[in-house]
């Protein structure tokens, strides 16, 4: 099987080109630009057209028939044909091109917010030991001096953020969203651990 | 031909449900019951009834916990566990809900790519049992549709009239503009020029997203600093009460997400 150099419809629209300009099949699959060297050869080299259509491999199989039905149609036919094919094809690979790329920018749109927030809840979630002091500071008025690693807050924190990262994922059409959570996850512990750090260095306790 | 319904039907499913179901569905799907309605499977409605009956259990188990372990009064641990069962029920009933327009999507999708593939083995065969064969060889993946022209190519060597089932055939895809091309294949031109369905769909998500980007924003940073300041003032660290934070967070999240598929979904 050989692979052309170039898209299908790239293919069929010089081909279609080549039909126009009155040449036949066979000399516009030799005109052709894209056209692998190894079928040149077998055209020089006189091999029956059919036989090498047969051994190209395109991505669209219904190709192979529309050029091995060329015995049976007449040359108006068969430049008919093939442009109707390539606009099929140009639509077709149109509005794929078109989703992934409105896709891709939304998702990128989507990843800063992601990104941005995640770091901000996670910031808060790492701070919060402090937070959750301010209620004794309040009605005792002094810190108590226990700074554990997870409070509830912050735990409480994780399954926000968790969510945020979840709604904006889905929001973005992703996929494998389990698995991009474990970083924010990681980035928790990260900032959590750091904060911890931070605060043992700042206040002797 | 006959048209079976989209997701897989298992036979031996509990009925039990502890809410009436009508009520439950209609909180649970919303929009969607009517718009998707050939794509919930009964294996959906199962996971629905199961998410509510242990919404329930969940209710329990929450009062337990705020009225024992924490000793709030009854009242606002009712409340609370309240609150907790129905953002319970709400956010993973959305989970079925947004995997059943998945699948309503898909399914335009693929019925978008049949069409085009047909129409260019159309063109290049000239013979629609041969177009059919080629389809099958290469190019569809979803098992629905492979199963259906399957048997639609056996019909067609079994000898049936082929006009009729290009006729009828187009039914499939539930949508009148497929419908029409497909009954249209053997005519070169027929194929539908505007934009797909699909494409329209994605295209009002993304415009949705991009006038409310700023109210995300807000609801997914500033909410969670907000409240977590004043819950930190309100109530002691260690009082697991804390919890109803995110819980509130998932019901919000929830109805902005499905306040954005109801408005992609009408029109």
């Amino acid at each position: 099987m050989i692979r052309l150099n170039c898209t299908d419809f790239n293919f069929l629209n010089n081909i279609a080109l080549k039909l126009e300009n009155g040449e036949n099949l066979e000399r516009s699959f030799f005109l052709s630009e894209n056209v692998p060297k190894e079928i040149l050869t077998r055209l020089q080299l006189g091999e029956n057209l059919l036989d090498i259509i047969s051994s190209i491999d395109f991505s669209y199989p219904a190709l192979r028939n529309l050029f091995s039905s060329v015995d049976y149609a007449d040359e108006t036919e068969i430049l008919e044909r093939v442009k109707t094919t390539s606009k099929l094809i140009r639509m077709r690979e149109e509005v794929l091109k078109e989703k992934e790329s409105s896709l891709k920018i939304h998702r990128r749109r989507l990843k800063i917010i992601r990104y941005v927030t995640m770091f901000t809840i996670a910031m808060i979630a790492g701070f919060s030991p402090i937070f959750s002091n301010l209620y004794s500071f309040i009605s005792t008025g002094e810190f108590t001096s226990s700074f554990s690693i997870w409070s509830i807050l912050s735990v409480s924190f994780l399954i926000i953020n968790l969510l945020n990262n979840y709604y904006l994922l889905k929001m973005g059409n992703e996929e494998k969203i389990k698995l991009r959570l474990v970083p924010v996850i990681l980035l928790h512990l990260a900032i959590v651990v750091g904060v911890r750090f931070f605060i043992l260095n700042l206040i002797p306790i | 031909m006959k048209i079976i319904n989209y997701g897989k039907s298992s036979s031996k499913v509990t009925q039990f449900s502890i809410f009436p179901k009508a009520i439950l569905y209609r909180l649970a799907l919303g929009k969607v019951e009517k718009h998707s309605k050939f794509f919930i499977s009964e294996k959906d409605y199962r996971n629905i009834r199961l998410i509510g009956n242990s919404s329930l259990l969940f209710f329990v188990i929450s009062f337990v916990i705020f009225h024992y372990v924490t000793l709030i009064n009854v009242p606002i641990a009712l409340l609370i566990s309240l609150i907790a069962s129905i953002s319970f029920l709400f956010v993973l009933s959305d989970y079925i809900r947004t995997k059943i327009l998945n699948r309503h999507q898909k399914f335009e999708e693929t019925a978008f790519l049949i069409i085009n593939s047909l129409s260019i083995n159309m063109v290049a065969t000239q013979s629609f049992p041969h177009s059919v064969e080629l389809l099958l060889t290469k190019g569809i993946k979803d098992k629905y549709y492979t199963r259906y022209f399957q048997d639609m190519l056996y019909s067609l060597n079994l000898g049936e009239n082929e006009d009729e089932i290009i006729n009828n055939g187009g039914k499939i895809f539930l949508n009148k503009q497929y419908e029409t091309s497909f009954q249209n294949i053997k005519n070169e031109n027929a194929f539908i020029e505007s934009d797909p369905e699909f494409i329209l769909y994605i295209r009002k998500g993304i415009k949705l997203i991009e006038d409310n980007i700023v109210i995300f924003i807000a609801v997914s940073c500033l909410l969670p600093l907000v409240l977590s300041m004043v819950l930190s003032f309100l109530l002691p660290s260690n009082s697991p009460t804390i919890f109803i934070f995110p819980l509130l967070y998932a019901v919000f999240g929830t109805l902005i997400l499905r306040f954005m598929n109801n408005k992609n979904i009408g029109d």
